[in-house]
């Protein structure tokens, strides 16, 4: 994939100097995915030592693909849920042993885990006041227009995932978002990865029909 | 393909199933991150921050961590003193055992037999001239019996190092009384220190402050040995 110029450039402001040059060129291969590439153990360490920055690093990276997996599987409380994810990283953070893979897909568990907590608190208390709710409460619905841009927006990309069945939404968003590859969103998931590749590709099948529905097409 | 797909990987030349509006909606999903979701850093590093291990270890050198009084800090300093608190205690022992058996048996020379009983270490009442003031601070029997070596400075007195007592009891004593173990060279009072009884420390505030001027205010052995006044 590609990094193109905004891209660039949006990865220069995100890990500013304080992180140091080397982390700055590993920055810049890729975008999202996993951007911290082969420096992620130092930057690990360095965070597990307490430095800031680094933390900061591991903060910048994961954080935007959370919040897009948040707002799929959490719409309501995805800020909340992955400020809690957060916290509870932190506190497990000088414990973690693993390689950067493992890194992210213990964050999403970490999320996932949360999200379940919040709907079974959720469904102890049916009652919620219209009036109460954010306003980041309606689920995003996908415009057409921006559907139809070359460059598809973040937003509306996250707004049609959000209309493919759970599982579906959920494994396209662990593989693109987490970067986790069949078997480790198949654990994540707790379904066996024979069902989590069918899932993957029914929902890739779905995208292309919302796509072709909208008319979007190549 | 599909695989390809979700891996980021480009579609074969044609694209034969019409899938590059898909791999768009993907590139879309992988894009830069917006300044909306950059916006929960600070409270992400105030959770980095306030974690005990990270502060800690941010905050830590070793000078500015004594100074800042932390509990950890004072704990961890706690079994690093108590060789040289053992030693001290020990060498302490060692010379007030001397100069009471020397005062026993009246080998002592004149300077340091008025030193010992200044420190009071006596050998017996017959030649402590102060020790009628104080009758708990007699040697009894039973008590010389059970501890040899304090039989000169056997006290029951809750107050070893005021100045109406001027009888420095024997180290064990001082450790029996709540860790008051200042009979160390490094010890207020001690033989390196001064002799005078204002110089002793008490571990009870019932002292008159008047008399005990630098008295430390805890009888803690590892605050003794600290240089800088307990936080």
């Amino acid at each position: 994939m590609r990094t193109s110029a905004a891209g660039r450039a949006a990865l220069g402001e995100i890990f500013p100097a304080q992180i140091g040059d080397p982390l700055r060129g590993a920055a810049l291969v890729r975008i999202l995915g996993f951007v911290i590439g082969e420096t992620f153990q130092a930057v690990l360490a360095a965070a597990q030592g307490g430095d800031e920055g680094a933390f900061a690093a591991l903060w910048q990276d994961a954080n935007p693909a959370l919040l897009r997996y948040l707002r799929v599987t959490a719409p309501e409380v995805a800020e909340d849920v992955a400020a809690d994810s957060w916290v509870q990283v932190v506190r497990g953070l000088a414990r973690f042993r693993g390689d950067e893979s493992a890194w992210r897909a213990w964050l999403f568990t970490t999320a996932r885990r949360r999200v379940i907590d919040d709907a079974r608190y959720r469904a102890r208390r049916p009652s919620s006041p219209v009036a109460e709710m954010p306003v980041t409460a309606t689920p995003l619905s996908p415009d057409t227009a921006d559907v139809a841009l070359d460059r598809l927006s973040t937003s509306a990309a996250v707004a049609l995932v959000a209309e493919l069945p759970q599982l579906q939404a959920e494994v396209i968003l662990l593989r693109v978002l987490a970067g986790l590859d069949n078997e480790a969103t198949a654990q994540l998931l707790g379904r066996s990865p024979g069902a989590v590749r069918v899932a993957a590709h029914r929902g890739l099948r779905r995208l292309a029909q919302l796509l072709a529905d909208t008319g979007v097409t190549h | 393909m599909l695989d390809a797909l979700l891996d980021g990987c480009p579609l074969p030349g044609g694209d034969p199933d019409g899938l590059q509006p898909v791999a768009d909606v993907l590139a879309a999903l992988r894009a830069p991150a917006a300044p909306a979701e950059l916006a929960g850093q600070a409270s992400a590093l105030a959770a980095f921050r306030a974690q005990p291990q990270y502060s800690a270890r941010a905050a830590r050198s070793p000078r500015s961590a004594a100074r800042a009084g932390q509990p950890g800090r004072a704990r961890r300093r706690g079994p690093l003193l108590r060789p040289r608190l053992a030693m001290a205690f020990a060498a302490g022992v060692a010379v007030l055992a001397g100069l009471a058996l020397g005062a026993h048996a009246g080998d002592l020379p004149g300077p340091v037999e008025q030193l010992a009983h200044t420190l009071g270490v006596t050998a017996s009442p017959s030649m402590s001239p102060h020790r009628h003031h104080h009758p708990k601070l007699t040697s009894s029997p039973a008590a010389t019996a059970s501890h040899p070596h304090r039989h000169a400075a056997a006290t029951h007195s809750p107050f070893p190092f005021s100045p109406q007592h001027s009888h420095r009891p024997a180290s064990q004593d001082g450790h029996q009384h709540d860790g008051q173990q200042g009979t160390g060279p490094g010890w207020p009072g001690g033989p390196g220190g001064s002799p005078s009884p204002s110089a002793r420390a008490t571990p009870t505030p019932s002292t008159s402050p008047a008399a005990q001027p630098s008295a430390q205010p805890s009888t803690s052995p590892h605050q003794h040995s600290s240089p800088s006044p307990p936080p």
